[in-house]
């Protein structure tokens, strides 16, 4: 056979396709699109399955975090003496953070905030009561704490438009938190003048209020962090909280020992903070996403498969159509015909797709050594979406059937 | 008693150029009565068929069943008519090969909404007429060609139409097998179902007791079978 014979047949066999294909556009168009969705899903899984690993190592990142702290190498051990005026923090308590540790700290790259903060109750005695009332009298359920300003910064804690600078020096003021300020019956003002507390007998103006941030300052007794220091007596038991850009938790943790003690970097450690619950979150829900992902798409080539294959049960069953059209059955009955066998069908393979995935399930995780749970609500839920799938998938074919003229269907044959 | 009576029916199909398949078609049929339609192909029968099997419906005039005007009807309606009232048999006899010779006839049953109660008596009724009740059980694709379109008549008559209508039911059988068809449909006759018979065959046209000639879509009355 010549060449051109050989190409001759073979375009006349492509012809003859193309004819029978435009013929039945319907039918091409959903072979052709259920073909393209199962290799799109091979695709799109491969695809999916990539852009969740990075999202999850996104997270990972992304969750060990925005926040550094610092502490003292080795713990603090608690101090002596009480927050009174007089002390001389140059010369007095010893110190491991330098005193200009914010802005050595907040002159790093990545640094949105860094501040110390000294938490006095519990170290030494700092009983706390409304002024004008004895010491013997404190008020339960406060915590005295020093901080610079920048540690209002670093946990994103307001004071509004109080000064508080004021934490940087040496004066005897206090920010309260609403819940302390609430024990000690100080309403929470705008204008605080003339109010005050004391502090083991030592009376403290109210300068201001502390509201929000990242950290629970609510029933906190905020003093200059000078303060606290001379009270304790060391810094020993100081954190500094660092505040820094999204993920770069890490690399600042490994500088910002450096920064702060260029001497003996060796006496602070600083450890990232992870939130695990929102790592937790963060995994469980791009896994989550993964599995939808895919499995709509599956679902999407399932439903478009039942229906081609409906419609050429469709064709098939055309001269059976006109008969029971002929003995009286209405276009209605006809359609639920097929989409009762959609349905059933749908219903069917998903109470089967539903044993052979708790099966899988099992296997899968005795080989991985997992632990398989499974939630009730999964063994409806392949029938459901069967039974959705099935009906959806037999609404086109239903139609069609419905449609055919019963006087040209008897003599299809 | 008149069952069905046609008036001044045309049918054209819109097609281009149009087809006008019927140019005013007149018909009666009487109870009990047996009536052949001849004609040769192209002539209009299968369209006649249709517009009085209501499968179909005329461009103009009115078909009238039971004294029922079809024109009245929804498609429903025509539905349900031609699921209490009439009977087809084609010549394909159209048996659903993978079912049952019961479950062929249960067809019929469910669509003409008969209680399911009266099913047995029915069908054992029906098949008994045909010569089938003992291959009850059997799949209707081991039966003989005879045999099916026997079936075919008793799922035609088992919801007890008064019009049996049948399309070349002969064509694809043997003289004894088309000897047996007729023979069924001068039963129904007998119980007075008017029985019309699309036909080309000059047998049938001799059995009937009128034959009614289709030309051009023009119905002329023939001489008596």
């Amino acid at each position: 056979m010549s060449v051109r014979t050989q190409v001759d047949r073979f375009a006349e066999v492509v012809r003859d396709v193309v004819i029978e294909m435009h013929a039945r556009r319907m039918r091409a168009v959903l072979m052709m699109t259920a073909v393209a969705l199962a290799t799109g899903a091979l695709v799109a899984a491969i695809a999916i399955s990539s852009v969740a690993a990075h999202q999850v190592d996104a997270d990972l990142a992304a969750s060990t975090l925005d926040v550094v702290s610092v502490t003292v190498s080795g713990g603090g051990t608690p101090g002596g003496g009480t927050i009174t005026p007089g002390d001389d923090p140059a010369t007095g308590p010893v110190e491991t953070f330098p005193r200009d540790a914010e802005l050595r700290a907040e002159n790093l790259d990545l640094v949105a905030g860094a501040g110390r903060r000294l938490d006095v109750t519990g170290l030494v005695p700092a009983l706390v009561s409304r002024d004008g009332l004895p010491t013997d009298d404190p008020v339960a359920g406060v915590s005295v704490a020093g901080m610079t300003s920048g540690y209002l910064r670093a946990s994103a804690a307001s004071v509004g438009d109080a000064p508080a600078w004021m934490l940087d020096g040496g004066e005897p003021v206090v920010f309260l938190g609403p819940v302390a300020a609430e024990h000690l019956g100080i309403p929470v003002t705008d204008d605080p003048t003339g109010l005050s507390v004391s502090i083991d007998g030592v009376s403290h103006s109210v300068v201001g209020f502390l509201h929000g941030g990242s950290v629970d300052l609510a029933a906190v007794v905020a003093v200059p962090y000078t303060r606290a220091v001379g009270a304790v007596g060391d810094d020993r038991a100081t954190r500094m909280l660092v505040r820094v850009e999204r993920g770069a938790g890490a690399p600042i943790s490994r500088a910002i020992r450096l920064a702060l003690r260029p001497d003996a970097p060796e006496r602070l450690t600083a450890s990232q903070v992870v939130d695990v619950n929102q790592l937790r979150t963060g995994v469980t829900t791009q896994l989550d996403r993964l599995a939808a992902g895919i499995g709509g798409f599956l679902l999407m080539l399932t439903i478009l498969l039942i229906a081609n294959a409906m419609v050429v049960s469709v064709m098939a069953r055309t001269s059976e159509i006109g008969v029971r059209r002929a003995m009286g059955a209405s276009r209605r009955n006809v359609a639920a015909l097929f989409l009762a066998e959609g349905a059933l069908t749908g219903l069917l393979g998903g109470l089967a797709g539903s044993a052979f995935a708790l099966v899988a399930l099992v296997v899968v995780a005795a080989a991985s050594s997992w632990t398989a749970t499974v939630a009730a609500w999964w063994l409806v839920l392949g029938p459901g979406v069967g039974v959705l799938a099935g009906l959806i998938s037999s609404l086109y074919p239903a139609l069609r059937a419905a449609t055919i003229q019963p006087a040209l269907a008897v003599r299809s044959d | 008693m008149t069952l069905l009576r046609v008036v001044d029916v045309h049918k054209t199909y819109p097609t281009s150029p149009p087809i006008h398949a019927l140019g005013g078609v007149d018909f009666v049929a009487q109870s009990g009565e047996r009536v052949a339609v001849v004609g040769r192909s192209g002539s209009g029968k299968s369209t006649f068929l249709n517009i009085i099997g209501l499968l179909d419906v005329p461009t103009t005039g009115s078909v009238h069943l039971m004294g029922q005007d079809t024109r009245e009807l929804t498609d429903a309606g025509r539905d349900r008519l031609r699921a209490n009232s009439l009977g087809f048999v084609f010549q394909e006899n159209h048996i659903l090969g993978h079912r049952t010779v019961t479950e062929n006839l249960e067809i019929k049953l469910a669509i003409s909404a008969l209680p399911r109660s009266s099913w047995p008596d029915r069908t054992s009724e029906a098949l008994e007429r045909v010569g089938l009740l003992h291959r009850r059980r059997s799949l209707a694709r081991l039966l003989s060609g005879g045999e099916k379109q026997r079936l075919a008549v008793a799922r035609a008559v088992i919801s007890r139409p008064r019009v049996l209508l049948a399309d070349e039911p002969t064509g694809n059988l043997d003289e004894d097998n088309a000897d047996n068809i007729l023979s069924l449909f001068d039963e129904q006759a007998a119980n007075g179902v008017a029985v019309i018979v699309i036909t080309h065959d000059t047998r049938i046209a001799r059995w009937a007791d009128r034959t009614v000639h289709l030309a051009h879509g023009r119905l002329t009355e023939a001489v008596r079978g």
